[in-house]
């Protein structure tokens, strides 16, 4: 892939560009440092994103939205106000987007062909929602095109694929039971592409950013996990580097949303809270701004990073409470420190999949009975 | 540095109390200071990685303190650039033009690297400034004229 990428014939770099909009050298190097901290690379890397920076083009996106809710795009577009993100935006050429774009119609398709002729074999391909394909895909179609035609067509050409949310990633809303539309993530259509999945619902902006700009930055893409998703944001779990953790590690735990424990911001778990098993970048990136993220503003962790996390059972159910009473686990976790909160996570993990076979129906009631 | 048991109130924000999570990065960044005095090898530890709560990192500020520089950096936004009250240690927060920040470091270091003029500017500063000498009097030489 990154050969093809190396080919690209749009000849003016990264550097060239932010030069020729007044940027210094030492504004391209703030730009460098933001650049790391996005993609959450040491800060170490900045000189080494600077001297990729220096010789990177400009590759051509198109990005497809199928089965989905634009959850993701609105992610992406309303997260920041101009800035760092929106300047590797601006590095890239998207050239197709039917959401965004300002052709419709035939000219829409006609840009999408364009992008793919002039760009074969070198262009990015993003894809947003779950692709349907029960019926021969006739549940979701763009200009006379079904969702999986229109995968496979554009995917043929692409230098890699980011699945962007939970729905192209691992099938999402549209896949969970029953799936009346045989919906499907794009890896299990499109099995001979680089792939990488941004999962979430919907997935942290700045996630999706820093992939774009990891493969701006070096021409491929960056260390993946075994779910695909990109090891910087994706290598450890909510619990693991969420700021409740000392709670959870001296057995202190808010027993419901309106409890002592809840006003002092002790841990979630026993609302809940998915962190233990659920692996993404909300605890240290945040949210809206950097504000703060679920746990912080004092709501588990939903786990909508993780495949199938519709069907784990009711949000407001610990992790271990389905199956048996988890007093008897979770007393032991007082002075015990993190190597049982490994344990609790690889038991927690178990315990979904178990919740997931013995899917059950949530009610009013069950949130009711829950706090 | 003391223990603040009291709870931080932030409107809209859960309540948090002192959660010690910036007692680990003042740890680092002594042996990245002494590591500066022994062979002047620099650090720089990312802020925004780091899993602060909402009281930790106003801790950590607060407890390194200012020191006697602060230098502010006007290019893509404004970054702010501040000697802690240990020397050595630079507090370092990047802005967009809007004011979001968009990297927060703490540099152990004599100068952080993005206050020193880069080779690029100073050629370019070189170019301009040569050909403004030349337009001011053309048949002189830029290094000839006595200042």
């Amino acid at each position: 892939m990154g050969s093809a990428v190396e080919q690209n014939v749009r000849a003016i770099t990264v550097a060239d560009r932010l030069r020729a909009q007044g940027i210094s050298r030492r504004g391209f190097l703030k730009f460098c440092a933001s650049t790391a901290s996005l993609m959450a690379l040491s800060p170490a890397m900045v000189p080494a994103i600077a001297r990729a920076l220096e010789n990177a083009r400009r590759p051509s996106v198109i990005w497809l939205s199928f089965q989905e809710c634009t959850g993701c795009t609105e992610s992406l577009t309303r997260s920041h106000s101009p800035s760092v993100e929106s300047l590797i935006l601006e590095q890239v050429s998207l050239d197709y987007h039917h959401t965004l774009q300002a052709a419709s119609g035939e000219a829409a398709e006609l840009a999408r062909e364009t992008a793919m002729q002039e760009n074969q074999g070198k262009y990015l391909l993003v894809v947003d929602g779950s692709i349907p394909v029960k019926d021969g895909g006739v549940y979701s179609t763009i200009a006379g095109i079904t969702n999986v035609d229109m995968l496979n067509e554009v995917a043929a050409g692409a230098a890699a694929i980011i699945a962007v949310g939970s729905c192209a990633a691992f099938g999402g809303i549209g896949h969970a039971r029953p799936n009346p539309t045989g919906a499907m993530p794009v890896s299990e259509i499109v099995t001979d592409k680089p792939i990488v999945n941004v999962s979430g619902c919907p997935p942290i902006p700045t996630v999706i950013t820093g992939v774009l700009a990891h493969f701006l930055t070096f021409n491929k893409l960056p260390d993946l996990d075994d779910l695909g998703r990109p090891l910087a944001f994706f290598g450890q779990s909510i619990h693991d580097r969420c700021y409740r953790r000392p709670f959870y590690d001296k057995g202190l735990f808010a027993e419901s949303f309106d409890d002592e424990g809840a006003r002092k911001g002790w841990c979630l778990y026993r609302l809940g809270c998915k962190g233990p098993a659920t692996y993404n970048a909300c605890a240290t990136t945040k949210w809206n701004q950097g504000t703060s993220f679920p746990i912080e503003a004092g709501h588990p962790c939903l786990g909508c990073s993780e495949p199938d996390f519709w069907d784990m059972g009711s949000f407001y159910r610990a992790l271990s409470i389905p199956t048996e009473d988890t007093t008897r686990t979770l007393v032991y976790g007082v002075g015990t420190g993190a190597v049982l909160g490994a344990a609790a996570a690889a038991v927690a993990r178990s315990r979904k999949s178990k919740a997931k076979a013995a899917h059950y129906k949530v009610s009013v009631n069950d949130l009711e009975e829950s706090t | 540095m003391t223990r603040d048991t009291e709870q931080v109130r932030q409107p809209g924000i859960c309540v948090g109390r002192d959660r010690g999570n910036d007692r680990p990065v003042l740890t680092e960044l002594y042996h990245a200071l002494e590591t500066l005095k022994r062979c002047g090898k620099e650090t720089i530890v990312d802020i925004k990685s780091l899993p602060f709560g909402s009281i930790d990192e106003q801790r950590l500020a607060e407890f390194l303190g200012k020191g006697e520089v602060e230098a502010v950096l006007h290019a893509l936004g404004e970054s702010r650039i501040t000697e802690t009250a240990f020397p050595g240690i630079w507090w370092i927060e990047h802005r967009d033009e809007h004011g979001e920040i968009t990297a927060k470091s703490i540099e152990v270091a004599n100068i952080p690297g993005i206050l020193k003029s880069q080779h690029d500017d100073v050629a370019d500063a070189c170019r301009r400034l040569g050909s403004l000498v030349q337009l001011a009097d053309p048949d002189e030489e830029p290094g000839s004229i006595e200042t």
